[in-house]
């Protein structure tokens, strides 16, 4: 949980595209910083989190207003958006 | 003459479905991306209800109308399996409608979603092939519109928006998803497509 790693140390933000900033990226738009604090927030673990079979990336999340939001098969994360994606380190 | 004129668009039934609330959807103004945020799962929604009405607004250019119809279908698409093809006869009339405004937003917008329809499941792509006389024709207006720039640029290739380029894209989607059938019955409402499958 958030409390186990600690308060982030750092902050910076994503630089070109890859794999980690599209899934950061899934996670911040509905408002959440990342899988382990929708777990955390939702109550649910990790490994329930629905997801596309195919390429393992997050397809439904429930946002904090108890909205649904649905993500592509595909890369959403653009490039202008690539930028605005936070990458929190812990220590 | 005129074949390409955009033809005024009736307000669509989307619209009116849309102020009095009937969809689950969250208007919500802390939004970043271009998402809706939807009130019940997907999985839980009436598709046979829900489909058709959010198609019906594919042919809006207004602000909210068809950013909600554009984005409500192409989640639904993606997310909706084998609940689409049971709905497909249902699709035809707002597909043929929107393609008939003859407005080139909205042309793009149609043609996007019917490339994501024919692949959204098996049995859609042969399912539409008994309709392709409803929406080919307009196809076949628009099937040559490539813009001749020499060595200028096209920005609309970047964007994807090119209509002449979208049409054979989906034409070839229809093709290999269409079964047996796909092939003649897009021959012979566009003599002159080419196979993308046989030579």
């Amino acid at each position: 949980s958030i409390a186990d790693r600690g308060s982030a140390k750092g902050m910076t933000r994503g630089k070109h595209w890859t794999e980690e900033v599209e899934e950061l990226h899934r996670f911040q738009v509905a408002g959440y910083r990342d899988a382990q604090d929708y777990a955390e927030q939702r109550k649910t673990p990790i490994s329930q989190i629905e997801r596309w079979p195919e390429t393992g990336r997050v397809k439904m999340l429930v946002r904090p207003n108890g909205t649904f939001y649905y993500y592509n098969k595909g890369r959403e994360c653009t490039d202008k958006a690539v930028r605005q994606v936070k990458i929190y380190t812990y220590q | 003459a005129g074949a390409t004129t955009p033809r005024e668009a009736k307000p669509s039934s989307f619209r009116m479905f849309y102020e009095r609330g009937d969809f689950p959807m969250a208007i919500d103004h802390d939004t970043k991306g271009n998402k809706i945020a939807w009130k019940v799962p997907l999985e839980s929604l009436d598709y046979a209800h829900y489909l058709p009405l959010f198609f019906d607004g594919l042919s809006e250019t207004a602000h909210p109308w068809a950013f909600f119809a554009r984005q409500g279908v192409s989640d639904l698409l993606e997310h909706g399996g084998n609940k689409i093809y049971p709905v497909v006869p249902q699709l035809i009339i707002p597909i043929k409608t929107a393609l008939n405004t003859r407005i080139p937003e909205v042309i793009i917008a149609t043609l996007k979603i019917l490339q994501k329809l024919v692949v959204s499941s098996p049995e859609v792509g042969v399912a539409l092939v008994p309709y392709y006389r409803q929406i080919l024709p307009i196809f076949n207006i628009y099937k040559g519109m490539n813009l001749s720039s020499g060595d200028g640029i096209d920005y609309h290739q970047q964007k994807k928006e090119n209509i002449g380029e979208l049409i054979s894209d989906t034409l070839e989607l229809f093709e290999r998803h269409g079964g047996d059938d796909a092939f003649v019955n897009i021959k012979y409402m566009i003599p002159t497509y080419e196979s993308c499958l046989h030579n």
